[in-house]
């Protein structure tokens, strides 16, 4: 997803001259051409994420779109008053941009995970929060938060899911695939693992993927009078306000709210919090 | 409007209150294309004076300082009062975000207009006001003017002796004047706009709650209610 993020990112810098660009010291390399031809309003500004955000607000009172990149923690624990503060309050508009949520350095330990990221920025009532799991939505959702209004935050993953989406359709809030007579449905939040799709596709459950939460309402109505599973790659429970509304049952299955504290590989870290295809399997009988 | 409202953090307004009238005459923020951040935001009773006084708000509209249906509270709100242009409360936030606007400036192409952000002493604890002062620096924001209200309020925590060579340290061009001195304030925001790479900070030495004897320098007063007496006795004392 990195590459495409930063192709789009570096050509929309180049054509809109109100459009800026700020790094948390992360993704400089790939954005050196932009950083190198536009230094007025793509800068790499180091390490000081809280900084970082009010100053792309700055940009934002002055008639420019920011988009600020770095790893999640960083931009979304790290810099929370002031996305809450100088975006939220203010109402002025950007995009922040966020890398490895959340357990995606899954090497690196907790301090770079970021499961919280989905509820802690929906507790900024103003944030429009994007979640893509292939490439082509990536750049769809990208190219309209670019040139949208208002305050968007846009997760980027490690993995993508874009071989495995031919049987679904698109959906203004992401993906879906219904089974006639289907009692139940699964909904996803975040990337999945590999398979996971192809599981869920083989059986009589109706499947709808949320990416885009501006518009959850037109997927809670689908779900009316179906048991509904609900799968985040977040912390367990993160997405639970928005299917608050539904009667029958909902079940979450996310990220355990503990510190991990184990390395290995994204699907080792999946593993440890029955997130993986055979778990959800069992799971999801 | 603070005995009305029975809120407001008096000592703070006082302490800044030439300050903040001195840059709205200087800069004439209504008619220019410079920018005021009051990044204390607590001190904003003498904002609203100062914006009462330059006619952007009406004198009335002060008595519904912090009223349920009033534009004025005890914080500034961008989204109420037009003038404002970022809401604060929160310290540390408006320097790095007077530091984005003059960077802002500069790649808009025009690059006129000044931003003139105050803080205080106090949030020169703030690890964001060192970042954007490193920040700035290198960015060469020459159209950047960070006046801190230095009334020692911080003192009981961290003691920032030498104020001046810290910023001086991070490329910063400094003044270090009286607060209280409308001359010498005037003189000094004067002399902040001419034109240098480097962004200049005012130290403005003050006392919180200048003018009435029982507030300076009393920290019981920072976030105290007038009573009736109280109010009576310190308006008859300011207006000596």
């Amino acid at each position: 997803m990195r590459s495409v993020f930063q192709q789009v990112v570096s050509s929309a810098v180049a054509e809109r001259d109100r459009l800026a660009l700020f790094l948390g010291d992360i993704g400089v390399y790939g954005f050196r051409e932009v950083l190198r031809d536009y230094p007025s309003r793509a800068m790499n500004i180091g390490i000081m994420e809280q900084s970082m955000v009010s100053f792309a607000a700055g940009f934002a009172r002055s008639g420019f779109r920011p988009v600020m990149h770095t790893i999640a923690p960083f931009l979304v624990e790290r810099g929370l008053e002031q996305l809450k503060v100088d975006f939220g309050y203010n109402g002025l508009g950007g995009v922040a941009i966020s890398v490895g949520a959340p357990f995606d350095y899954s090497k690196l330990g907790a301090t770079h995970h970021c499961p919280g990221d989905l509820e802690i920025i929906g507790s900024i009532p103003t944030a429009v929060i994007k979640v893509p799991v292939s490439l082509t939505s990536l750049a769809r959702h990208l190219k309209e938060s670019l040139t949208g209004v208002g305050f968007h935050y846009l997760r980027l993953s490690e993995e993508n899911v874009e071989d495995e989406l031919e049987l679904l359709g698109i959906t203004p809030y992401g993906y879906e695939r219904h089974k006639p007579g289907a009692e139940s449905a699964v909904v996803i939040v975040g990337v999945p693992p590999k398979g996971l799709l192809d599981f869920l596709l083989a059986t009589d459950k109706n499947l709808h993927i949320l990416e885009d939460f501006r518009h959850v309402g037109l997927l809670v109505e689908q779900l009316i009078g179906l048991r509904v599973d609900v799968i985040e790659y977040a912390y367990e429970g993160s997405t639970a306000r928005y299917f608050s509304s539904l009667e029958t049952p909902v079940l979450f299955h996310g990220i355990n709210r503990e510190f991990i504290h184990d390395y290995g590989e994204i699907s080792d870290l999946r593993k440890l919090n029955s997130l993986d295809v055979a778990s959800l399997s069992q799971r999801l009988k | 409007m603070a005995f009305t409202a029975q809120e407001g953090h008096i000592p703070s307004a006082l302490s800044i209150l030439t300050l903040v009238s001195a840059c709205f005459t200087e800069f004439k923020f209504q008619e220019t294309n410079h920018e005021f951040i009051l990044s204390k935001g607590h001190g904003c009773l003498a904002l609203y004076a100062v914006l009462a006084n330059e006619g952007v708000l009406s004198k009335n509209e002060l008595n519904e300082f912090c009223q349920f249906t009033g534009r004025l509270g005890g914080h500034p709100d961008s989204a109420k009062v037009p003038t404002v242009v970022t809401s604060t409360g929160s310290l540390g936030h408006g320097l790095p975000f007077g530091c984005g606007m003059a960077a802002a400036k500069k790649a808009s192409g025009d690059g006129s207009g000044f931003v003139i952000v105050l803080i205080g002493d106090g949030e020169c604890n703030e690890g964001t006001t060192w970042e954007s002062a490193l920040l700035a620096s290198q960015l060469e924001l020459g159209n950047l003017v960070c006046v801190v209200d230095y009334n020692h309020s911080g003192d009981r925590a961290i003691d920032l002796d030498g104020l001046d060579r810290k910023w001086q340290s991070f490329g910063w061009r400094t003044e270090v004047i009286d607060g209280h001195c409308v001359s010498s304030v005037k003189d000094t925001l004067k002399s902040a706009t001419i034109s240098d790479s480097r962004p200049t900070v005012v130290i403005a030495n003050t006392i919180k709650g200048k003018g009435i004897k029982e507030m300076e320098n009393n920290p019981a007063w920072h976030h105290s209610k007038l009573s009736h007496a109280d109010y009576l006795k310190f308006s008859r004392e300011l207006l000596r």
